[in-house]
Order: C-alpha cells, then sequence, then structure tokens
C-alpha cells in the first residue's frame, strides 16, 4: 500500500494515497463565519471552495510552522484540504510493517491513528535517517459523525457540493477491503 | 399642784363645809330649844311657885297662919332666877321679900289669889333669866369640833385611799398629756366610773397620738414643702425681676437704639446729600488732576532728558576723572618703567644678535629638506587613495552580483519545489491510475529525481553564494578599514605640511624680526631718554588736568543730585497725581456706589425705625404683664409666706407633743 507521507511538526504522518486528490501550495485562506469552528477557512482551487481543517490545531500544536502544504483529500462525498507543514514523499509501507498504536501516542489523540509505519533504509530529501516511523492516520476519523453533519450542511450553505456517487462507493468497498 | 385645786380637796372641804353648816344649825337649833325649855322651865317654875304662895296666901284668910307661907316663900327665895315675892291681899302687902336689889332685866309674874271666885289679892314674883353657861358652850364647841375634825380626816383618808389616787393618777396622766406626752398610759384597771374614764381617755390618748403622728409628719412635709415653695417663689420672684429689669433694659437699649438710629438716619441722609456733593466736586477734581498729571507728565519727561544729559556729563566727567586718576598713576609707572626697560634694552640688544643667527640657519634647514619630503609623502598618500577607492568599487559591484544571484537562486528554489510537488501529484495520479499509470509512474518518478537533484544543487550553490556573499562583505569591511587609515594618513601627511610651511614661515619672520629688532633696539635707547623727559612733563600737565576735572565731577555731581532730587520730585508728583487721579475716579466710583448703599442703608434704617417703634410697643406690653405677673407672684409668695408660718405654728404645736419614737 501507498502512503503520501507529510510532516507536521517534525512527525511522520501518512495517509493511504487513495484518499488524496492533490497537493497544493498554501493559498489565501478566506475566513466566512458560517462554518463550523473546526475548520479554519476555505480555498478556491480551480473555482471549487474547498473547508480546510488545519491539522496543527487539530493535534492540538500551537508554533508556528516554517512551511505549508494543502493535502486535499477527498472525504466521503467532497473534498476537504488539510494543512500540514510539508508533504515529503510518497512511500510504500508493506502491511506487515503496520503495527497497533498504543493507547496514548506522543500526546496525539489515539482515535485518529490507525498504526504505526516502519520504514527502513529510507533515503528522504532533507533527512537521511535510515529508519523512521510513520503514524498512520484514519482518515475517516479525523472529523466525528456530528463534524461531518456540520461540514455537509456548510457545504449546503456554500452550494458548492459535487457529487460523486461512485467515488462514494469506491470508499467503501475500499474500506471494507481494508478491514478484511 | 395645788392643794386646793386636787378634786379631792375640794370635794372633802365641800363636804366639810356642808356638815359644818349643817352642825352648826343642828348647834344652832339645839342651843336655841335649850334656851326656850329653860326659859318655859322658868316659867312654869315660877308660876307653880306662884300659885303655891296663892293658894297658901288664900289660906291665910282662914286660918291666919303665916308660917306656912312664910316657909315657902322663904324657900322660893332661894331660887336663882327669882329676884322677888310679893304677896299682895287687897290693898295691903302681906309679904315682901327680894333676893337682891331688883334688877332691870327681871321679868314680872302676877298670880291673882283666889277665894272662891273671888279675887282678893296678887303674887307678883319677878325673876330674872338666868345666863348660859360658857363652859358648856365652849365644851359642846370642843367636843363639836374635834369630832368634825376626826370626821374630816376619816373622810379623807377614805376618799383619798378608794377615790382621790386614782383621780390623782388620772389626772396627773391628763396633765401629762396636756404637757404633751401622750406617750402616757393610765394605769387604772379598776371597774368603776374611773376605770371606765380611763379607759376612755386612754382611747382618746392613742387616737390623739395618732393624729398627732399624722400632723406632725403632715405638718413637717408640708412645712418642708412650703420652704421649699418659698424659696422656689422667691427665686420665681427674683427671676421675674431680673427679666424685669432685663426687660427695662432692653426696652431702654431698643430705645436708645432706636434713638441713635434717627440720628444715623438723619447723618446718613446729610452723608448722602454731602457725599452727592462730594462725588460732583470729585469729578471735578478728577478732570483737573488728570490735566495736571497730562502736564506733568510733559515737564517730567522734560526733565528726564535733561537728567539723563546731566547724568551723561556727570558720567563722562567722572569717566574723565577717573581716567586723569588712571593716566597719572600709568605716568608714574610708565616713567619708573621705563628706566628699567632702558637697562634691559641695553641687555636684549647682545640677546637679539645671537638670535637672529640662529633663525637664519633653522630657516634654511627647514626650506631645504623638510618642505620637500613633505611633498612626496602628499604625493604618495593620494596615489593610495585613488587606488583604494577603485578597489572598494569594484568590492561594491562584486556584492550587487552575488544579490542578484541570491534573487536568481530563490527563483530556482521556487521551481525545484513546484517540480517536487508536481512529481508527488504525478506519482498520486500514477497510483490512482492503476495499472495504466504505471509507465506515468516512471516520469513521474523521473520528476521527482530531477527535483530532488536540482534542489540538492541549488542548495550547494546557495551555500557556495553565501559564503562569497560573506567573503565580500569581509572585503569590503577591510577596504573601508583601508580608505579610513589611508585618510588619516593623508591628513596627517598635509598637517605635517601645514606646520611644516608655519614654522618656515614663522622662522622666516622671526629672522627679519631679529635683524628689525635689532635695528629698532639701538633706536629704542635712545628714544627711551626723550621718552623720559617727556613723561615728566606729562605727569605735570597731568596732575592739573586731575585738578580740574576734581573740581569738575564735583560741580556735575552737585547738578546731578539737585536734577536728580527735582526728578524725583516730579515724578513723585507725577506718580501721586496719576494715583490721585486713578484714585479719584476710583474714589468717586466708590462714592457713588457708597451713596447707593447710604441710600440703601437710609431706607433699611427707616424701615427697622418701623420694627423697633413695634419692639418698644411691644416690649413695653411685655413690661406691664411682667409687672403684673410680678404682683402675682409676690401676693402669692406673701401668701405662701403666712401659709409657712402658720405651717410653722402648727408645727411648733404639734412638736409639744411627745409621741415618742415614730
Amino acid at each position: 500500500m501507498k502512503y503520501t507521507i507529510f510532516d507536521i511538526a517534525d512527525e511522520n504522518f501518512g495517509i493511504e494515497i487513495q484518499w488524496v486528490v492533490e497537493i497544493l501550495k498554501p493559498q489565501k485562506l478566506f475566513k466566512i463565519p458560517e462554518l463550523p469552528d473546526f475548520v479554519s477557512g476555505v480555498i478556491s482551487v480551480r473555482g471549487e471552495i474547498i473547508p480546510v481543517i488545519d491539522l496543527r490545531i487539530r493535534f492540538g500544536i500551537t508554533e508556528k510552522a516554517g512551511k505549508q502544504r494543502v493535502v486535499l483529500i477527498r472525504l466521503e462525498e467532497a473534498k476537504v484540504g488539510l494543512l500540514v507543514d510539508n508533504v515529503t514523499d510518497i512511500a510504500e509501507i508493506s502491511k506487515e510493517k503496520i503495527s497497533k498504536p498504543p493507547k496514548l501516542f506522543k500526546g496525539f489523540r489515539a482515535e485518529f491513528i490507525k498504526g504505526l509505519g516502519q520504514e527502513h533504509s529510507y533515503v528522504g530529501t532533507k533527512t537521511s535517517n535510515s529508519n523512521r516511523v510513520i503514524i498512520i492516520l484514519d482518515i475517516e476519523r479525523i472529523l466525528t459523525s456530528e463534524e461531518k453533519i456540520k461540514l455537509k450542511r456548510s457545504r449546503g450553505k456554500l452550494k458548492n457540493e459535487k457529487v460523486n456517487p461512485h467515488g462514494r462507493e469506491s470508499v467503501r468497498r475500499r474500506l471494507k477491503k481494508d478491514k478484511k | 399642784m395645788k392643794i386646793k385645786k386636787k378634786l379631792s380637796t375640794t370635794f372633802i372641804f365641800r363636804v366639810l363645809i356642808i356638815l359644818l353648816i349643817g352642825q352648826s344649825f343642828i348647834w344652832y337649833w339645839s342651843f336655841s330649844r335649850h334656851n326656850i325649855t329653860i326659859e318655859d322651865d322658868l316659867r312654869e317654875r315660877i308660876s307653880l311657885v306662884s300659885t303655891l304662895i296663892a293658894n297658901a296666901a288664900a289660906a291665910i284668910n282662914t286660918s291666919q297662919d303665916y308660917t306656912y307661907i312664910e316657909q315657902l316663900t322663904e324657900g322660893a327665895i332661894k331660887d336663882k332666877n327669882i329676884v322677888s315675892i310679893e304677896v299682895t291681899k287687897g290693898s295691903k302687902s302681906l309679904i315682901r321679900k327680894s333676893q337682891a336689889p331688883e334688877e332691870m332685866a327681871s321679868q314680872k309674874m302676877e298670880t291673882p289669889i283666889m277665894e272662891g271666885d273671888k279675887k282678893t289679892g296678887t303674887v307678883t314674883i319677878t325673876y330674872k333669866q338666868v345666863k348660859p353657861d360658857t363652859v358648856f358652850i365652849l365644851t359642846n364647841l370642843i367636843l363639836q369640833g374635834i369630832v368634825f375634825l376626826v370626821l374630816t380626816f376619816l373622810i379623807y383618808l377614805f376618799f383619798q385611799r378608794h377615790i382621790g389616787r386614782q383621780i390623782e393618777s388620772l389626772s396627773a396622766s391628763i396633765e401629762k398629756v396636756t404637757l404633751g406626752d401622750l406617750t402616757q398610759k393610765i394605769e387604772i384597771a379598776e371597774d368603776n366610773e374611773i376605770g371606765i374614764i380611763a379607759k376612755g381617755l386612754d382611747f382618746l390618748i392613742e387616737r390623739l397620738l395618732i393624729t398627732v403622728r399624722k400632723l406632725k409628719s403632715i405638718t413637717g412635709n408640708v412645712s418642708a414643702a412650703i420652704s421649699q415653695l418659698n424659696l422656689t417663689f422667691k427665686n420665681v420672684i427674683n427671676g421675674i425681676s431680673n427679666r424685669q429689669r432685663s426687660l427695662e433694659e432692653i426696652s431702654r437699649a431698643v430705645k436708645n437704639a432706636s434713638g441713635s438710629q434717627k440720628q444715623t438716619i438723619a447723618n446718613t441722609e446729610k452723608l448722602l446729600s454731602l457725599s452727592n456733593d462730594n462725588v460732583s466736586a470729585l469729578l471735578e477734581m478728577r478732570a483737573a488732576s488728570e490735566e495736571i498729571a497730562s502736564s506733568i507728565g510733559n515737564l517730567n519727561s522734560n526733565i528726564s532728558d535733561s537728567y539723563s544729559a546731566v547724568a551723561g556729563l556727570t558720567q563722562s566727567a567722572q569717566k574723565v576723572a577717573s581716567m586723569a586718576d588712571n593716566a597719572t598713576s600709568a605716568v608714574h609707572k610708565a616713567s619708573t618703567s621705563i628706566e628699567e626697560i632702558n637697562a634691559s634694552v641695553k641687555e636684549a640688544e647682545k640677546t637679539i644678535k645671537e638670535s637672529a643667527e640662529l633663525s637664519n640657519r633653522t630657516t634654511n634647514i627647514i626650506a631645504e629638506k623638510g618642505m620637500l619630503s613633505v611633498v612626496d609623502a602628499i604625493e604618495g598618500m593620494e596615489r593610495i587613495e585613488d587606488s583604494v577607492n577603485s578597489l572598494t568599487e569594484a568590492i561594491e559591484r562584486l556584492g550587487r552580483r552575488s544579490r542578484d544571484i541570491e534573487k536568481i537562486l530563490s527563483v530556482i528554489k521556487d521551481v525545484t519545489e513546484q517540480t517536487g510537488m508536481l512529481s508527488l501529484n504525478a506519482q498520486i495520479l500514477a497510483v490512482q491510475a492503476g495499472e495504466h499509470g504505471k509507465s506515468f509512474s516512471i516520469v513521474a518518478d523521473e520528476m521527482r529525481n530531477l527535483s530532488e537533484k536540482t534542489a540538492a544543487s541549488t542548495q550547494d550553490i546557495a551555500t557556495i553564494v553565501s559564503t562569497l556573499q560573506k567573503e565580500i562583505r569581509e572585503a569590503m569591511d577591510s577596504t573601508m578599514e583601508t580608505v579610513r587609515m589611508v585618510e588619516e594618513g593623508n591628513h596627517v601627511v598635509l598637517k605635517t605640511g601645514d606646520a611644516l610651511r608655519e614654522i618656515l614661515h614663522a622662522s622666516q619672520k622671526s629672522t627679519q624680526m631679529a635683524a628689525s629688532i635689532e635695528h629698532a633696539a639701538a633706536q629704542q635707547a635712545k628714544g627711551l631718554s626723550l621718552i623720559f623727559n617727556a613723561v615728566d612733563d606729562i605727569q605735570n600737565m597731568i596732575l592739573d588736568v586731575n585738578r580740574t576735572t576734581g573740581q569738575q565731577e564735583r560741580d556735575t555731581a552737585s547738578l546731578l543730585e539737585s536734577i536728580s532730587s527735582i526728578k524725583e520730585s516730579m515724578e513723585a508728583a507725577r506718580n501721586a497725581t496719576d494715583k490721585q487721579a486713578e484714585s479719584t475716579g476710583f474714589i468717586t466710583d466708590n462714592i457713588e456706589l457708597s451713596n447707593g448703599k447710604t441710600a440703601e442703608i437710609a431706607r433699611a434704617s427707616t424701615e427697622q425705625q418701623k420694627v423697633n417703634r413695634q419692639i418698644i410697643e411691644a416690649m413695653e406690653e411685655v413690661m406691664v404683664i411682667g409687672k403684673e405677673t410680678t404682683r402675682n407672684v409676690k401676693e402669692v409668695s406673701l401668701f405662701i409666706t403666712s401659709l409657712h408660718n402658720e405651717v410653722e405654728v402648727l408645727r411648733k404645736e404639734v412638736e409639744v407633743f411627745r409621741t415618742g419614737t415614730l
């Protein structure tokens, strides 16, 4: 399985590549009053309005980052931007290398974490760590169901919803596959 | 206690009197009865005797026996009472016998001698009353008296024992009670009338005691209360009289005040009219003083001018005088120092010659060697400066270029990032496309490699450029330092040149000067003697000047003094007139104001006068009422005093009763 690897506060996080749509440079973040509080703002990507969730805020990290990237993912029916520090690479991590996370992990909320992936003899762009641990995020749990409903509502208000029934179905299918 | 007053005595006495009267009456009666019986007895006896004699006489007629009769008469005559017996028969006296000379106080009894029914003769017996026996009477009386006395004593004893003592104690108690001792208790327990009386009396005394006690306390209280009341009333009277007095005083004061106020009103009105006059006068005065002020001002300015002129004169005179003084002293000094100079000038001449030679030599040295080397140094420094300047320019240009390189590097960096992102996106797309994207994924990998390489080389270039920049900066800094040092050196060289030039100039000058000094010194020596003579003349002249200037100074000073005094007085006058004008205005205003106020006061005073009159009337009424009150209070006080006196009397009376402890 391939993962998109990104950094937040010098920690490596990974999400399964099929969720990812695109990686973008940080853009102007528009603050809209009607948005739910966990949404930092919206960005415009090729005429499409996309809500952005700052993962730093989500993980309770307050210090400022030098660089920023937006990982655009497809969550359920719509696209959501995740604000991260940097996207480093796309990496292949086999299932054997993924272990279950401890209950409390480095202060991050364990419910977001799907597992910990280990990668040996990795040669990155910046770091030459031969041994790195990647926190694999459970993208579906990053938002609670309540937040998802709220997001949906606000999306309805923004009238920028683009329904993709196939996408939704395929996601479910893939989820089932994963569980097996 | 007098015996007379004793009831028992009186009683006994009266009983005795009654007894005495009765006894004496009895005695008198018995005595008179005794006398009567005696008389009767005597008469009976006499008549018996006479009858006997008559019978015997009758018997003679018949028998003619006179013996018997004789005997009879003889026997009879022996009776003391019978004074004489005479028996007559017919006209013939038969027997006549008498005891003693007949007494006048004798009585006669005639008894007829009856012979049958015929009277033949009479028997006359004269007898006298025999006097009662005095001894007997006396004895009787004495006896009776003794009996009486015994009786009296007995009665007295009896009475005294049974009644008298009780009555006495009773009366003593009563007497004590009468004297005021109510503590008395009559102790008669007998059940007779006296006992009842005693009980009743006891009861009465008890009641009296209670009553008197009550009365005593009441009177005491009343007395105290009344004396208190009296005191209070006296105070009240005092207070009232004081009030009265103060009211009178107030009244008087108010009247006085009223009078003085009237005066005030009159005065105020007068004042008002006067001040009105004053105002107009003051207004005139104001105008006049303003005029005066202006003219005095003019005068003053003139005087000031002349004063300043004189002051200037004085000052210059003083200056002249002081300068003359200075000159005198200076001339003195000069004459002494000239002598000194003369001496030193000669010494100087020698030294001057030596120094002239020395300076000549110095000038030559400086001119030949020093100046040449300085000029060389300046030229060398200027060349250094030029080359350093060109070096600096070159370095600065290099710095600019390196900044350009930086810009290019940042652009390359952006491109690298973009490429990296692009390769990431390409990889994502390749993965998501599955089998079809495999060939695309190769391209994406290549792109990624490219971007990574570019990023690495960009990083290298960046480090090289920054090192270069750092070195350029250091070079620039050191160049700047060199420039500064070159400039400093240049400056020093220039300064040295200047200093050398000055030295040269000075030594040239000193050479010239030494020559001229040499020349002048000789002339000076000549001139000095001339000066010496001239100074003496000057000294004399200056002394003359000094004298005159002193005089002048004194004159100008006195002039200045008088002018300044005039000026002062004029200024004072001006000030005064100014002030007068000002204050006249002020006064006028004030007087006008005060006029208004005075009119107000007059009005207010008149008002108050009315009020005062009302007050006086009211006060008089109050005083009348007060007087009445005083009278009433005095009456009440008098009444209280009399009441007090009466109560005092009552109290004293009550105090007579000894009531014992309550």
